[in-house]
């Protein structure tokens, strides 16, 4: 079961065009409810590891154990498939279904895996796409595991493949060790719908692995896309997820008719919940004058068939009563702080690396104090590893003097994490 | 099909799919009862005239401007004319239904002689800005130095305020450089026979007129050469042209 829920303050002063509101979309165990959404039982899960020459040693040990774990783990009735890469891709175990014998066949072949070659991704993703591309019905989800940065001549040919495999799956992206770039990493995982995370140490690679798996077999409704009607002369300034983690996707629209335009969501599990975060500008009214600045509705689409699954409204209202004006809805508040929260992280680790200690320690307090007031403690531990806070709720911190690698890594990549809002 | 309050087509009930207006009391019953011909008048009013003339007082009006005309208040939606006393408002359903069923076979027609005169003092009204230091307080700071400047009055309504990119407040008469002035702070109104009228619109620091604080929310005629002080050290003259 799907349900949309809008949170907003729909009153707006005279001559106001800004309107903005938080979607909280959650899926709840169907007990005896009808299903709204027509549910997949394929799924298909394709591991991907680098074996380019510095995977070699403890990481390729442990990445080797973590993989044979995820093969036993998988339910019978899933498929996978195994791409290993390095300059090139190598298909290891093409995509069979995962009963017993074919794993015990897949994990002898894992064994063999060794470590050599260079880092060209865009080979590993292509050959996982044609193994993708066998099982479309499917919910299609892959792991990519690298310890390294992608070779520069590679540039042009990931982004052609990545805008080729965009729909077709997902993909989680994990970095082990400290040798990988965070932007890349993350640009693979934006556009394929998956999360990016440092697994600083190869002996966690096996508990990271399953938590993914585990997450990847519980979704059931694949292909879900978050369509967004506004009226006439309406602008949309940005549509971001804002929980579980920030994504901003305004750039990932896609126009289905005049006044429509569609988010790709990906695949979705029971119990899960994602916030987004709409600013929509509109055409001023009057003050009385009531209107609607978006309409939000979930569709599946299976079959090229497509459901509406659930929808809600947006509404704006002109109004001279300054007292309801005024105020900001309490989730539009702590998102958009949030946001800032993601962001202040970013420049202060830019304005680091760059030795601009000074703006550092402005951003990182600022962060410091946002985490601290909003209770995404998550994120103020993170923080606490590059900053001495001397007092949180003020924001006074000062720069530690020496931040381990991983620490840092670590905040980068997780600060886009956000806390939910307490009820 | 709906038909929303504007003229659009619309396959929402609740609210125009076109252009997210409200609809109220319109039912399927009713719209199907005579549908083809709504239908082709109400795409023949939106595609041939998203500007349409206010019928008492022929003023261009933009049908996404709100169901008001700007000038004399004429109300599109229930055809009733500008100044009329609510209480001779008939109840709004009965009239968006009333509406509904004559729109279409008599759309009101312009008056050739519109007795309602354009607002023709547009222009006639302009503003000087400047900072006076001694009108600061001790608590305030340092008046910066700038040229007094001459703002011409040229819309019907004049949002007195600072400019805010965040709450996308761009005021016709700005005053950035004082930060006790409101973002909203007050406004001055040209009424159509020629009257100016200022109204501070719940400032936080208030307004003086001739050196006299104002009522917040009330209407003062302003007249020429009276001064308007606020903020730190903001004055505005007004001056007939």
């Amino acid at each position: 079961m799907f349900n949309a829920e809008v949170f907003q303050n729909p009153y707006l002063p005279q001559g106001a065009r800004e309107v903005n509101a938080i979607m909280t979309i959650t899926t709840s165990d169907s007990d005896g409810v009808a299903v709204a959404a027509p549910i997949t039982n394929q799924r298909l899960f394709g591991i991907i590891c680098d074996t380019s020459g510095s995977m070699g040693g403890a990481k390729m040990i442990a990445a080797k154990d973590a993989i044979v774990k995820i093969i036993n783990l998988l339910p019978d009735d899933a498929a996978f498939f195994v791409v290993t890469g390095s300059s090139r891709a190598k298909l290891l175990v093409p995509l069979v279904n995962a009963v017993p014998e074919n794993k015990m066949r897949a994990i002898s072949q894992v064994k063999e895996i060794s470590a050599n070659g260079g880092t060209l991704m865009s080979t590993w993703l292509h050959t996982a796409l044609g193994e993708f591309n066998k099982m479309p019905q499917a919910i299609c989800q892959a792991l990519l595991l690298t310890d390294g940065q992608n070779d520069l001549n590679d540039e042009h040919d990931l982004t052609r493949i990545l805008d080729a495999a965009e729909g077709k799956f997902q993909c989680d992206c994990r970095g082990v060790g400290t040798d990988w770039r965070v932007g890349e990493l993350q640009k693979i995982a934006a556009k394929l719908l998956g999360t990016t995370d440092i697994i600083p140490s190869p002996d966690r690679i096996a508990a990271d692995f399953q938590e993914i798996l585990t997450k990847a077999m519980g979704k059931t409704v694949s292909d879900v896309s978050l369509r967004l009607w506004t009226p006439v002369g309406a602008k949309i300034l940005f549509c971001k997820q804002v929980s579980p983690e920030i994504v901003d996707v305004t750039s990932r629209a896609k126009v289905v008719s005049e006044r429509i335009i569609e988010y790709p969501t990906g695949a979705w599990g029971s119990n899960e919940s994602r916030d987004y975060h709409f600013c929509i500008q509109i055409n001023a009214g009057n003050v009385g004058d009531e209107m609607l600045a978006g309409r939000a509705s979930l569709i599946t689409q299976t079959n090229g068939q497509e459901t509406k699954i659930t929808e809600a409204k947006i509404l704006a209202t002109w109004t001279e009563d300054e007292a309801k004006t005024a105020k900001i809805d309490r989730r539009v508040a702590h998102y958009t702080g949030q946001a800032e929260l993601s962001q202040f992280i970013q420049e202060g680790l830019e304005a680091k690396a760059q030795g601009n200690i000074d703006v550092a320690t402005v951003k990182l307090g600022k962060a410091v104090k946002i985490a601290h007031d909003s209770g995404n403690e998550a994120t103020a531990k993170l923080l606490r590893s590059v900053v001495d806070v001397e007092d949180a709720a003020a924001g006074t911190v000062r720069i530690k003097r020496t931040v381990a690698k991983e620490d840092e890594m670590m905040l980068e990549t997780r600060s886009t994490k956000t806390a939910r809002i307490q009820k | 099909m709906y038909t929303c309050p504007k003229g659009h087509n619309s396959t929402e009930a609740d609210f125009c799919s076109e252009c997210g207006a409200k609809i109220m009391g319109l039912g399927i019953a009713q719209s199907t009862a005579n549908s083809s011909q709504t239908t082709t008048r109400s795409v023949s009013i939106a595609s041939s005239s998203s500007i349409q003339p206010c019928p008492d007082c022929s003023t261009p009006h933009e049908a996404d401007s709100g169901n008001f005309c700007e000038i004399c208040g004429y109300n599109f939606l229930t055809g009733a004319k500008g100044g009329d006393p609510l209480s001779n408002f008939p109840p709004p359903i009965k009239s968006v239904a009333n509406l509904a069923a004559t729109a279409p076979t008599q759309p009101p027609q312009p008056l050739p002689d519109a007795t309602i005169p354009h607002v023709t003092a547009l222009g006639c009204w302009q503003v000087t800005i400047s900072i006076d230091p001694t009108l600061a307080t001790p608590d305030s700071p340092t008046a910066p130095t700038q040229a007094p400047i001459t703002i011409p009055l040229n819309n019907p309504t004049n949002l007195i305020g600072r400019t805010s990119q965040a709450r996308a407040i761009h005021p016709e008469i700005p005053l950035d450089l004082d930060d006790a002035v409101s973002s909203r702070h007050a406004i001055l109104t040209l009424h159509p026979d020629g009257a100016l009228v200022l109204r501070d619109i719940g400032s936080s620091n208030g307004t003086m007129v001739n050196g006299k604080e104002i009522a917040i929310m009330s209407d003062i005629s302003i007249a020429s050469c009276d001064e308007i002080t606020l903020g730190h050290w903001t004055r505005i003259k007004v001056t007939a042209v």
